[in-house]
């Protein structure tokens, strides 16, 4: 207070000067010159492109307007005058307008449209892979820690330890090498956590990377969480798709048609027996006595089947409508198969139906241990009246080989003469020259037999070896469209997550939410803005004009706060700065009150203002710091778009006591000292 | 110029039991509706999945209802959403235990085949897991909780205790109330409008701490004074500030509910109803509950001696 006043004024213009040069580039972005407008405008005329979608494309690296100019239906001399606009706007104009873009307020993905998704490492799956001797009561316990882990957010780890003290049973009964001790194992297992976490961190940034979108952002989330924000990501799906799948390649064996027709036959009786129990058990269901008899047989197969006896038997006769119910009660199983020579296919019709069957406890224990069931990627079309049909592969479960000797993954469309890959899109790998000597031995040792290509449990294909292949080449086919070869090159190339990932929180806003947004925004600040100044000088007069300079020049600072601290503009942050323009005026009004107060008791200008001053500020501050309490708690514990909120809130206060205290003050010691002003307009 | 407020010498005083009992008949009929109802969560705290529409030209619920009906979905509800100025949208929200990832291109293939030439745009997808919306709900009752714990200690170390007293008597009968008007007008509770309320604490205790401010200055000033008579005079010397901070606040926030969207719609709501009880419980309800606590303590120390 007692600097002097040129210091001080230097001390504002310095600020607003600074202030202004880092709002600028934000300014400049929000408002495109009248020339740059009018090309835009041309050029979306010319090319047929949305206007809008033109003005959030322009800017990005990602998107070849050129190329789709020349790919569009236009006539050339239209091709070359729009693509003559886009190289003028992607020239100088481009650079500036990537600069402005670069050091504006970032916008939120609530205001400017994209993904936001919660990732969770799935820990359990982790420790159960890591596990050796795996028994009933080894299920038991990952069953209960699974459901644990998906009520609430604990340490799994901490969570298996005491489950496993609970058992009495120490954790080398199932992890680590024989004579370990637990506290080594505890060790290692917290280390292969961190590890997968870390490691699913990088892969992800990796395939997200790749994936092409603009500015994306991934982060650790606490101790088990990816956080990852896409901004601007124009096909949620495909993204959802790239980011969640784990990528886990495999080369399996398929059994031999022998074993698989024997092992089928074996599921079929399986079945045929538990229905026939089942019927029986309808038939006779007044007659008491037998049932007893029969439930008594029954208890060792039934217990805690995840198939219903009822669900068994009632609906394949309801789906398989054109099947004689005869084959139907002969073959349950088989029924619902069709072909079987060179591969087991199944209707769509059937399949939920199927892999009931094949997932009952019944039909799992009765299958042998090395072998497993898994489905084709996606239904084919066989000529075959319409239905979809899917192939069910019986394969070993041991796999020969996995994704982790790749070297490098290429989507092309493939050529030659195979029906499966000419003209169709195809991922081409290469393996690693170990990976290589690896294909080549299993590929020599099983020439003939079928070798599946397992990608996240499904097959995607399962050529037959016709011999020794060395090189360390190899194809997936079976994709639907250039889009999707491309991003499993993609995640092939990032590699397999060390760990199964689940999406547990998803945001999507759409592109013209956020438009909307923006708009809405700067409508209600225009608003608010005009309302709160009107009823300031309608009500102080003169000196509801300064309240109102004090307030706009606290609106300025607040948003160059936002700009030099690359801050995030959330539209919960924009209600903030609509609020701080309420709230800016209050400590203005809290000086001014006193004012008038000293003055009516009858002291002089000068004196009324310095004690008005003094007692006021005791308040303001006073007043202040319990709204910013409640700020610094939103900022801390809040999440997303609310951290926003927080933050334009709490930079709103700190900027209004700036604005009081220091401009206020100087403006009426300029009024005083300065102009002599022997009346105040209070 | 307008000086209605200039010098003012209302019985605020006097009239606290009025007041009081007409604040506690309001907060006891908000919290009535809200037990009935039960508390409107968002899908922040609920956990599930909503995904909202806008579709080219108009349609009904039925036949997005309808469309639907082709995937199985489970507990599914479809509903017509309007908004101010905005064409119509249609929010699908889905119960479900996890998030399923494919579940939104599906629906867009089934509504795309159900419902052709009328193409639709997604505005919005929310899918929270059910342990996401339990760990929400638990951090943002624990940061309101250490908010006004952090409020009642800056209260009793600036002031003395009784008058954190108050603050906190006024802070729960602003969030009562504007609790009761969620359950009453239906509005969802969602991360949002917990920020909402925490600002609405923040800024009803400001005003409160002006008058208390004065209270102290006046006590200082005044010694012949009773305490009512003081809490009166100071309640009518910062009237004027009171009531154009108010009004200023009031009037933004206005602006927010009717312009600035449905995103912080809830929000402006809770802001909206939380201002006017903030003033309202600032000048009734926070001196007159520390001149009671004065009084009573004062008669019992009188006892023990």
């Amino acid at each position: 207070m007692t600097k002097s006043i040129p210091f001080r004024v230097l001390l504002i213009v310095v600020l607003i000067v600074l202030g202004a040069v880092y709002l600028y580039p934000t300014l400049r972005y929000e408002e495109l010159s009248k020339e740059e407008t009018q090309k835009l405008v041309e050029l979306s005329d010319l090319s047929g492109i949305p206007l809008n979608t033109l003005g959030a494309e322009i800017y990005r690296d990602d998107v070849d307007l050129k190329g789709q100019i020349e790919e569009s239906e236009l006539d050339d001399a239209a091709k070359a005058a729009a693509i003559e606009k886009v190289e003028y706007l992607r020239g100088p104009f481009y650079r500036s307008l990537k600069y402005n873009r670069a050091h504006a307020i970032k916008r939120g993905l609530d205001l400017q449209g994209g993904m936001y998704l919660v990732l969770e490492v799935d820990l359990v799956k982790l420790v159960e892979d890591a596990a050796k001797n795996k028994d009933d009561r080894f299920r038991r316990i990952l069953a209960e820690l699974r459901q644990r882990v998906l009520v609430s957010d604990i340490n799994v780890l901490e969570t298996l330890e005491e489950l496993c003290t609970r058992e009495g049973i120490s954790l080398s009964s199932y992890w680590g090498e024989p004579g370990q001790t637990d506290e080594s194992i505890r060790h290692d297992l917290r280390e292969a956590a961190d590890d997968a976490i870390n490691r699913s961190l990088e892969i992800l940034r990796n395939r997200v990377d790749q994936f092409g979108v603009s500015e994306p952002t991934i982060a650790k989330l606490g101790a088990r969480r990816i956080a990852i924000e896409l901004p601007g990501v124009k096909d949620p799906a495909r993204a959802r798709e790239l980011i969640g799948r784990t990528a886990l390649l495999e080369f399996k064996l398929l059994t031999d048609p022998d074993r698989t027709r024997e092992i089928l036959t074996a599921i079929d009786n399986t079945v045929k027996a538990r229905m026939g129990l089942d019927t029986t058990m309808a038939a006779t269901d007044n007659a008491a006595a037998d049932t007893a008899v029969l439930a008594e047989t029954d208890t060792t197969a039934v217990d805690t089947s995840i198939v219903k006896a009822e669900e068994l038997f009632t609906e394949p006769g309801a789906e398989v409508g054109e099947l004689d119910t005869g084959a139907v009660a002969e073959n349950p199983f088989l029924s619902l198969l069709l072909g079987g020579t060179n591969n087991i296919l199944v209707p769509q019709k059937n399949r939920s139906q199927v892999n009931r069957i094949i997932h009952s406890l019944e039909v799992r224990k009765s299958l042998p241990p090395d072998v497993e069931f898994l489905w084709s990627n996606a239904p084919e079309d066989f000529e075959q009246g319409g239905e979809p049909l899917w192939i069910l592969y019986l394969v070993k479960k041991e796999p020969e080989q996995t994704g982790a000797t790749l070297a490098d993954a290429r989507s092309t469309i493939g050529s030659g003469y195979e029906p499966d890959q000419a003209g169709k899109p195809i991922v081409e790998m290469s393996m690693t020259r170990a990976g290589g000597r690896t294909f080549a031995r299993v590929t020599g040792a099983n020439v003939g037999k079928r070798l599946a290509i397992v990608l996240d449990d499904k097959i995607h294909s399962a050529p037959q070896i016709r011999g020794k292949i060395a090189g360390g080449n190899a194809v997936i086919t079976g994709m639907r469209d250039m889009n999707e070869a491309r991003d499993l090159a993609i995640v092939l190339r990032a590699g397999a997550l060390p760990a199964p990932v689940q999406v547990i929180e998803e945001r999507t806003i759409g592109p013209s939410l956020g438009n909307d947004s923006i708009e809405k925004g700067k409508v209600s600040l225009l608003l608010a803005f005009l309302a709160v100044t009107l009823f300031m000088i309608w009500y102080y007069r003169l000196s509801g004009g300064l309240a109102d300079f004090a307030m706009i020049l606290n609106v300025f600072l607040l948003m160059a706060v936002l700009a030099i601290f690359q801050f995030t503009l959330t539209m919960p942050g924009i209600a903030g700065i609509i609020l701080t323009i309420g709230l800016a005026v209050d400590a203005n009004v809290l000086i001014f009150e006193r004012i008038r107060e000293e003055l009516r008791l009858g002291k002089t200008v000068r004196a009324a203002i310095d004690t008005g001053f003094a007692r006021a500020v005791v308040t303001i501050i006073d007043a202040n710091v319990t709204t910013a309490i409640a700020g610094v708690v939103l900022l801390l514990y809040g999440t997303g778009p609310i951290k926003g909120f927080a933050l334009t809130l709490t930079v709103g206060i700190c900027v209004n006591l700036f604005a009081a205290i220091v401009v206020t003050r100087l403006v009426y010691d300029i009024l005083t000292e300065r102009l002599h002003i022997k009346r105040l307009s209070v | 110029m307008p000086q209605f407020l200039q010098k003012t010498n209302i019985n605020f005083i006097q009239a606290r039991w009025t007041a009081i009992t007409l604040s506690s008949l309001i907060i006891v009929a908000g919290l009535v509706t809200l037990i009935i109802r039960g508390p409107n969560y968002s899908i922040d705290f609920r956990g599930g999945l909503d995904v909202h529409l806008r579709f080219e030209k108009p349609v009904t619920e039925g036949e997005v209802r309808g469309a639907l009906s082709a995937l199985d979905l489970g507990v599914a509800e479809v509903k017509r959403v309007r908004t101010l100025g905005d064409p119509d949208e249609i929010l699908i929200r889905v119960k479900q235990s996890e998030v399923a990832g494919d579940l939104v291109p599906r629906m867009e293939t089934v509504l795309h085949e159900t419902i052709p030439d009328n193409p639709f745009e997604v505005r919005h997808v929310e899918a929270v897991g059910p342990k996401i919306g339990h760990e929400l709900r638990n951090q943002a009752i624990l940061s309101a909780v250490i908010a006004i714990i952090l409020i009642l200690i800056y209260i009793s170390w600036r002031f003395e205790f009784k008058f954190a007293i108050g603050g906190i008597a006024a802070i729960f009968h602003d969030v009562l109330i504007t609790l009761g008007f969620f359950a009453f007008f239906n509005y969802e509770i969602s991360l949002q409008v917990v920020a909402a309320f925490l600002t609405l604490i923040g800024f009803s205790i400001n005003d409160t701490i002006v008058v208390f401010d004065r209270i102290r200055e006046n006590l200082k000033k005044l010694r012949t004074m009773s305490l009512a008579e003081i809490m009166n005079l100071s309640i009518n010397e910062t009237l004027s500030r009171t009531v154009i901070t108010s009004v200023t606040v009031f009037l933004v926030v206005l602006v927010l509910f009717v312009f600035a969207g449905p995103v912080v719609r809830g929000f402006a709501f809770a802001m909206l109803v939380g201002v006017v009880t903030g003033t309202y419980s600032t000048v009734f309800i926070a001196s007159p509950v520390v001149l009671e606590w004065a009084q009573r303590t004062a008669i019992k120390g009188k006892k023990r001696r």
